[in-house]
């Protein structure tokens, strides 16, 4: 699938119809690897970088999981084509903005990727929607299997897997589930269930991942270490704590509901008008908009949007994906008005089809 | 130094935490630490192995060695917090130990390893832990079950 192909299409994994997809929009799982016997990709020689792109590359090529997959090189995309693939999530930042030897494979369904000579020579993720780790884990896993009989891995039977970065060595296994957080927000809870979540072992971020801020009220939490737990306890636990703090969610809904339900309606009905009606948004407008019409869905108040409708909105309202979509480079005002009207689209297919219109 | 958290253990973590343009001082055990989440590497910035280093008081080796593999010194390493080759993790391996340790909270691995090392790992998982029984059987004074641990590690680590 090409880049323009995939920009005419919405991911899979945005369908919302996954076990708590309303709340948890989707779970990530990577594996870190290096290719034993050559240096990691920073301080390593062009020539090697080549040398583990045409290996890692022909090797991916032919796993079953992506022996039909696409093969991208960073250098031959445009700028543009790279943001999509970032706000796609399939591939970093890092990755997007470092010139070199760097590629990435993405699977048929988009659920599985590879990245290339990033920070360590391969990357392997699976993103599932809603709460799905073990799912996730058992796709990446099988890949990694699939590698390992035609790659070797530097490995240690001290620390496991290693990797550039020490934080990621021992599985090289990164967990994380993007989850909607807006009740714990507007009750003012959401900084104690955070440090509760850092106490716990865990690590939380915003919407793009590592070193990015909150938006929309989403939230990713995962692992933060990978040394001296094997990947189904590492998961176990993130599925613990997510658990838990759906469950706290759930309650400062409740509580919204009983002590400020008119409040609430009305914060909801507004966004929505606004999101309806609206001829410019910006991305952190919808992002926090939509934010407040999905909860107004989880909690029964909006019944004319899906959660799958309120997903898309939120990717394909990103800069890369409206450029994409409309073939061209836009201004930052011109992309206002475009994503107004794509909202605009959203919500009015989805009427029509509940029949709210 | 006693630790800020628990006022128990000695403080050997110490770390200063910046908000705007605050900081604040902490001194902490490790568990304490460890429960904070101070390992956390701040993202996107480089995770910088010195801030970890600072507080350890027993760090073992020089700045200056250099790995065979790759000629990266430790002190670069402390530097960028990214290691040059996996040989690295050899020619670094007595600072690096309790390096992952503060990290991970952990120094041995567990979980998946390549199909050509399973057996290898296993083993050495198996002769771990046998390890471990025979030094609490000695300290119970539990001689006779010591001498069979004793057997069956010999008989393990010759096969
Ligand atoms: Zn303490
Ligand atoms: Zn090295």
């Amino acid at each position: 699938m090409t880049i323009d192909e995939m920009a005419g299409s919405v991911s899979p994994w945005l369908t919302g119809q996954a076990g708590h997809g309303e709340s948890v929009i989707s779970t990530r799982v990577r594996l870190a690897r290096n290719l034993a016997g050559l240096p990691f990709c920073h301080s390593a020689k062009p020539e090697d970088l080549t040398h583990a792109l045409d290996r890692i590359r022909d090797a991916v090529m032919s796993t079953n999981t992506l022996k039909t997959g696409t093969y991208m090189v960073m250098s031959e995309l445009s700028d543009l084509d790279r943001e999509f693939l970032v706000e796609r999530h399939l591939i970093s930042q890092e990755q997007a903005e470092k010139s070199g030897v760097r590629a990435v494979v993405v699977g048929d369904n988009e659920m599985v990727s590879v990245m290339i000579n990033e920070e360590d020579h391969l990357r392997l993720q699976s993103i599932q929607p809603g709460f799905q780790s073990m799912e996730a884990w058992r796709l990446v896993d099988r890949v990694d299997s699939d590698l390992d009989t035609r790659l070797e891995f530097a490995f240690s039977c001290d620390w496991g897997y290693l990797s550039a970065c020490p934080t990621n060595t021992g599985t090289g296994m990164r967990a994380s589930m993007l989850v909607h957080l807006p009740a714990l927000v507007l009750t003012g809870q959401v900084n104690r269930v955070l440090q509760g979540i850092s106490q716990m072992g865990l690590a939380v971020r915003g919407f793009y991942g590592e070193g990015s801020e909150v938006m929309g009220n989403l939230f990713q939490i995962s692992n933060r270490t990978a040394l001296g737990t094997s990947e189904v306890d590492i998961l176990q636990s993130l599925d613990n704590v997510v658990r838990k703090v759906l469950e706290m969610e759930n309650q400062g809904r409740e509580i919204l509901l009983r002590d400020a339900r008119s409040q609430i309606e009305d914060k909801i009905w507004r966004a929505y008008g606004l999101l309806k009606y609206a001829r410019r948004l910006t991305s952190q407008e919808v992002m926090s908009l939509s934010s407040a019409v999905r909860l107004g869905k989880c909690m029964g108040i909006v019944d004319r949007v899906s959660i799958g409708a309120l997903n898309r909105m939120l990717f394909v309202s990103q800069p890369a994906h409206l450029q994409k979509r409309l073939g061209r480079r836009m201004s930052p005002g011109e992309r206002d008005e475009e994503r107004a009207n794509m909202v605009r689209s959203i919500l009015e297919e989805e009427e029509s089809r509940t029949g709210a219109g | 130094m006693i630790c800020d958290s628990c006022g128990k253990e000695p403080a050997t973590v110490h770390y200063k935490e910046m908000r705007g343009d605050e900081s604040t001082e902490y001194h902490l055990c490790e568990k304490c630490a460890l429960e904070k989440g101070i390992y956390i590497t701040p993202d996107k910035k480089p995770f910088t192995v010195s801030n970890i280093l600072g507080g350890m008081a027993d760090e073992v080796g020089s700045d200056l060695e250099t790995c065979e593999g790759c000629g990266l010194t430790y002190r670069e390493f402390k530097d960028s917090g990214r290691l040059g080759c996996a040989k690295c993790y050899e020619s670094f391996k007595e600072q690096l130990r309790p390096l992952l340790r503060r990290i991970h909270g952990s120094n041995a691995h567990m979980g998946k390893s390549p199909s050509s090392r399973q057996e290898i790992f296993e083993k050495k998982k198996e002769i771990d832990k046998i390890k471990e029984e025979l030094a609490a059987a000695v300290d119970r004074e539990e001689f006779e079950k010591a001498a069979e641990l004793r057997d069956k590690l010999r008989e393990l680590e010759c096969s």
